[in-house]
């Protein structure tokens, strides 16, 4: 036979679980032990069975290899424990409070950053917003890719019109759920959601809101009177859009609630727009612009003179040229340059300047990369931003990310040659001389979608499986630390004391269950301790509520098992009463308590679930399989997302699946009355 | 046996009465004080017409009022815990010309004697504000005047100058009080099970409509469960092995892993958004008031879904258990003589082999009866059925304190009948416990 090692044995076991008993021996040229005990050898003419002899323990083991589906349980059980314990430090960007309410509610994608093959040679520009991606190739042709629709509102952006599909498009630019398009031939076209006006003109016959807040799409544009050569840039913001003209004509419409300072933006009352401007861009509240006239930031759009500094208004007022450096004010910053370029980022913004440096203002969260050092007589000729990050390409053809890395898209990768970049949201597109796509990087995929909070949901169900199966067994441990030792006590020692504490788990067990927990745990959320203690003293209450099960079964047990002849022999000869408890009468009965212990897991994971469920237990931000599930309880929620309560379902419903049939198959399989059916 | 019933009883009270004792202590951990709060929201509410010195005045007079209302203006557990059951007395009434607070101020002496002249003349009890235990009696203005300028009083002012609290914590030393004012015991024993604030009505009007809606439920799904699964259950025991009892055990193991809100919301999704049959929530239509037959329709096909939902979420784990207790009855020795004796098999499995599998089913059968009473939270919240279920959630999330109380009341109750009614239902099927008690 060959060597039996642990390598060889756990591919044994995992043939037989998969395709049975039958292929492994097959494969593996060996008989099963029951085989072999069928087959009668002989000894000195005599049946010799002395290989029929196993212990109970190794018998039970061997009964249960037998069944299939309970071996491939254990290894899907073990490989949950596994994974949920082990892959939460390799989720290095996680943690339990994320929030990004622009990547809401997404469905399992995995386009995000793939760009169509249609357009990798030939791309002329990229842009995006939130879960989705517009990009226009050199022939004019649009595509779209990512999470292009939106169950709640019905909107479905890779459903591109079929006029723009026909037509040579000039510009695209993607906002938060629509998308506008300018023709070669000026000609303005949008799609997308339209309902604050991001393209189009209020008309009593369209089911559009008329509001103070909404600014209107300008004639000029709305009507294809744009000279499409003469336009600088077009961008998009919240549910905004901006067209810069290069002779610094600014036409900017859209839902004006988002941007409080857009007002001072917007054409006038004769519906004439504003003029010089340099460059335009969108934060997540604040529209902020480069006046040609003074090259100071102007975020209040009033025009300041450069004597007076005004620069110094509100969040954008110093520059500094790292993330994390000390700020000088801007004009002392400036000296003579000028800024050439402006681009921003949902909370910051940053400023090229005309001998290619940059400078940095606003705020940024803890976590970011740094501005990175380039070699020498390196300056930036482009810089893009994303939600969080900004990426800019050299002289020298490198290019450069920094900001924030949640998704990894500030780790640009070494590059030769790249001439251009585009940034997504989340993403970065290299893109060399020629338009032909040298690199992606950055958020390229959800797995299983994204919850009402924008975070990863194959994350968290990792990091929630984590908290359910150590709340489940850690409370199974506490249940049989008690109920054991008062079962051992209670069956052994007898009378008064088993009377007594038979009352008590009597007590314990007449405790309604659900009720005491609700109320506990609202004790809990209130009282002055730490989240993570809370969680334990959860585990202990569900523990103490449960003990009294193991405690009737242990006594059952140890009442039958206090008759065998080996207790009275222990005895006679003098062994300790606590010794034969422990020593002699518990490993005999542990089988019991391990079929008990399965069962019991899968009942605590089941309870915490529900507990969690209700709003009790696990409390967001902590995830948890329950309260990730909470979410489904709102029924037209649970129609529209359905990933959200899907996988997570799954997952536990497997799980629990697994434990119980290993706990089934465990007690199947110590009954010696039963017989040898699957 | 009426002996055991005696014991069990007395047992039961005992448990009743310790178990109510323990949530009723665990939930004066809560740090809401409801006399602070009323004192509060009454002060806010005459802040007019009062400088800030006499609203503070009034507002410790106040606290003082509602802590004599509430009964808390002890700090004793087991006090409050008699009081909350009836069985110790509190004042009855409200009305604050009850008792007086000496202050220690210039016109504490004149105040006093109108209080005096106010509940007919002396005598007058002196005590202790934190426990309103007695401290002595004032039998004429000369002993007032002494008490006054007694050191112990004066002591006790300077001590409560360094220790005053302004969260919630009695700051008065010591009161007058008339001396036949009277304390009445009103609890639960005397009928009074509090006030809801979440309903705005009195704890006793707002749970029997409850109640009778979860048992609704519950009836008609613990009738369509036990019709269903026992018959399935004997079926799979007999026929054990065979290919309809492996696909029920498949369809027993998914039913009973899956987590119940899980199948509630894909019952919902696939009959009510897809198929359209059943309405998703609540329990009539809103604005159609419709009466007699038509009505009965109505709750009728509100209450559908809930029962098949609660029905189904139910079959997996009992059906389970019906086929473990019938495959141990059909294992025993006595099974294997009857069918040598040549009883036909129907005989055998219902006559026999059933009646043995009984005896654990019984706590099942019955412990599901009265549970139907307390109702399934997680369906009454996604149904939006206004069941005790969804009555206890509300109230334990908005923290309605006297409705939390008569509920876990109600719970600990009912657990404990029903273990009582499980034990006598033992005696009634196993003729062996029958006899040795």
């Amino acid at each position: 036979m060959k060597h039996e090692n642990i390598f060889r044995k756990l591919a044994r076991w995992f043939v037989r679980s998969i395709f049975g008993l039958k292929f492994e021996e097959k494969w593996f040229h060996i008989n099963s032990n029951t085989e072999k005990a069928r087959e009668i050898t002989y000894k000195n003419g005599v049946p010799d069975d002395s290989e029929l002899i196993v212990s109970p323990t190794r018998q039970i083991f061997n009964r249960f290899m037998e069944r299939k589906f309970a071996v491939f349980s254990v290894f899907v059980v073990v490989a949950m424990f596994l994974v949920v314990f082990i892959v939460p430090h390799f989720m290095y960007k996680y943690y339990d409070a994320y929030t990004e309410t622009t990547l809401k509610d997404l469905p399992p994608t995995f386009d995000l950053m793939s760009v169509p093959n249609e357009m990798k040679d030939q791309i002329k520009s990229i842009d995006s917003y939130s879960g989705f991606t517009v990009g226009l190739s050199q022939e004019g042709k649009v595509y779209v890719w990512g999470a292009a629709s939106f169950n709640a509102t019905g909107v479905n952006l890779k459903d591109i019109p079929q006029e723009v599909r026909d037509a040579k498009i000039a510009f695209v630019s993607a906002g938060f759920d629509h998308i506008i398009a300018i023709g070669e031939d000026g000609k303005f076209y949008g799609w997308g959601n339209n309902r604050f006006g991001q393209y189009d003109i209020y008309d009593a016959d369209k089911n559009l809101i008329q509001d103070d807040n909404i600014a209107n799409v300008p004639d000029d544009v709305y009507y294809g009177r744009l000279d499409v050569s003469q336009i600088k840039r077009v961008t998009s913001g919240y549910q905004a859009s901006a067209i810069l003209m290069k002779d610094g004509t600014l036409y900017i419409w859209g839902n004006m609630k988002t941007y409080d300072n857009m007002i001072n933006f917007i054409a006038n009352s004769e519906g004439e727009p504003k003029k010089g401007f340099v460059d335009i861009d969108f934060t997540l509240s604040k529209v902020v612009t480069i006046d040609e006239t003074q090259s100071t930031i102007n975020t209040t759009g009033a025009v300041s003179k450069r004597k007076k500094n005004r620069a110094g208004s509100g969040l954008f007022g110093a520059a500094r040229t790292s993330i994390s450096g000390e700020g000088t004010d801007l004009s002392t910053f400036l000296g003579e340059r000028k800024i050439t370029e402006i681009r921003a980022t949902q909370s910051s913004i940053c400023l090229l300047l005309d001998d290619g440096s940059i400078a940095l203002s606003g705020d940024f969260k803890d976590d970011n990369v740094e501005v990175p050092v380039l070699e020498d007589g390196e300056y930036f000729i482009d810089i893009e931003g994303g939600n969080y990050h900004y990426s800019g390409v050299t002289n020298l053809g490198h290019v450069y990310s920094f900001g924030g890395d949640h998704y990894y898209q500030a780790s640009a990768p070494a590059l030769e040659g790249a001439a251009k970049i585009y940034t997504g949201a989340f993403q970065n597109y290299a893109v060399d001389a020629n338009g032909k796509l040298l690199k992606t990087w950055g958020l390229s995929h959800f797995l299983f979608g994204t919850d009402e909070a924008g975070a990863n949901i194959a994350e968290r169900v990792i990091a929630g499986g984590r908290v359910t199966m150590t709340v489940g067994a850690v409370a199974v441990i506490i249940e049989i630390i008690i109920g054991v030792s008062i079962g051992l006590l209670s069956g052994f020692l007898g009378g008064a004391v088993d009377i007594f504490l038979m009352r008590v788990a009597e007590v314990f067990s007449s405790i309604p269950l659900y009720p005491f927990l609700l109320i506990l745990s609202s004790l809990l959320a209130q009282a002055p301790i730490s989240e993570d203690a809370k969680l334990y003293m959860i585990m202990v209450i569900l523990g103490v509520l449960g003990w009294p099960g193991f405690a009737y079964v242990t006594r059952a047990q140890v009442l039958v098992a206090r008759e065998a002849e080996y207790v009275t022999a222990a005895q006679a000869m003098g062994v300790k009463t606590r010794r034969i408890a422990f020593s002699h009468i518990l490993p005999n009965i542990i089988s019991v308590i391990l079929v008990n212990m399965t069962l019991s897991f899968a009942a605590s994971m089941q309870t915490e679930t529900s507990l969690s469920f209700l709003g009790f237990g696990v409390i967001y931000p902590r995830p948890s399989w329950g309260n990730m599930l909470s979410r489904a309880s709102d029924a037209v929620a649970a129609i529209n997302f359905p990933w959200q309560w899907i996988f997570t379902s799954v997952i536990l419903i497997l799980t629990t699946i697994c434990i119980n049939t290993i706990g089934d198959t465990l007690r199947d399989v110590m009954d010696p009355k039963s017989t040898n059916d699957k | 046996m009426a002996r055991y019933i005696a014991r069990r009883l007395l047992y039961m009270i005992l448990v009743f009465f310790l178990l109510t004792f323990v949530l009723f202590s665990l939930y004066q951990l809560m740090p809401a004080n409801r006399a602070y709060t009323d004192a509060d929201a009454e002060i806010k509410q005459l802040r007019g017409g009062l400088t800030p010195a006499q609203q503070e005045i009034r507002k410790d007079e106040l606290y003082l009022k509602y802590q004599r209302l509430y009964g808390t203006d002890t700090q004793n557990v087991v006090v409050l815990y008699l009081r909350w059951l009836g069985l110790s007395s509190k004042y009855t009434t409200q009305s604050s010309s009850q008792f007086q607070i000496i202050r220690d101020n210039a016109e504490n002496r004149a105040t006093c004697l109108k209080f005096v002249q106010q509940v007919g003349g002396f005598p007058v009890v002196v005590k202790r504000a934190h426990d309103l235990s007695a401290y002595k009696t004032l039998a004429n203005e000369q002993e007032l005047d002494a008490f006054i300028a007694s050191d112990e009083f004066q002591a006790a002012q300077e001590e409560l100058k360094t220790l005053r609290d302004p969260n919630g914590r009695l700051d008065i030393t010591f009161i007058l009080e008339a001396v036949n004012c009277k304390r009445v015991p009103s609890g639960i024993f005397e009928g009074d099970f509090g006030y809801s604030y979440d309903h705005g009505k009195p704890v006793v009007e707002v749970v029997p409509a409850h109640m009778r809606n979860s048992f609704l439920i519950g009836l008609f799904t613990e009738i369509a469960v036990l019709a269903i699964t026992i018959p399935l259950g004997i079926k799979c025991a007999v026929k054990k092995g065979s290919r309809f009892d492996r696909f029920t055990q498949i369809f027993t193991l998914i039913g009973f892993s899956t987590p119940s809100f899980i199948i509630y919301i894909i019952f919902i999704v696939f009959f009510c958004s897809i198929l359209g049959w059943f309405p998703v929530s609540g329990m009539l239509t809103p604005g159609a008031n419709y009466t007699g037959f038509r009505y009965v329709l109505d709750l009728l096909w509100h209450v559908a879904l809930p029962t098949i939902c609660l029905t189904f979420g139910s079959l997996a784990s009992i059906t389970r258990i019906t086929r473990a207790s019938m495959i141990d009855a059909l294992n025993l020795d006595c099974i294997r003589t009857a069918r040598a004796k040549g009883l036909s098999e129907k005989v055998v499995i219902y006559s026999h082999a059933w009646r043995n599998a009984l005896v654990p089913m019984v706590a099942i059968i019955v412990g599901g009866f009265f549970g139907t009473i307390s109702g399934a939270m997680i369906l009454e919240q996604m149904f939006g059925f206004k069941g005790m279920g969804l009555l206890f959630l509300t109230a334990v999330r908005r923290a309605d304190y006297d409705m939390i109380m008569f509920l876990e009341v109600i719970y600990t109750f009912i657990g404990l009948f029903s273990n009582l009614v499980i034990d006598l239902c033992y005696g009634i099927v196993d003729p062996r416990v029958r006899i040795s008690k």
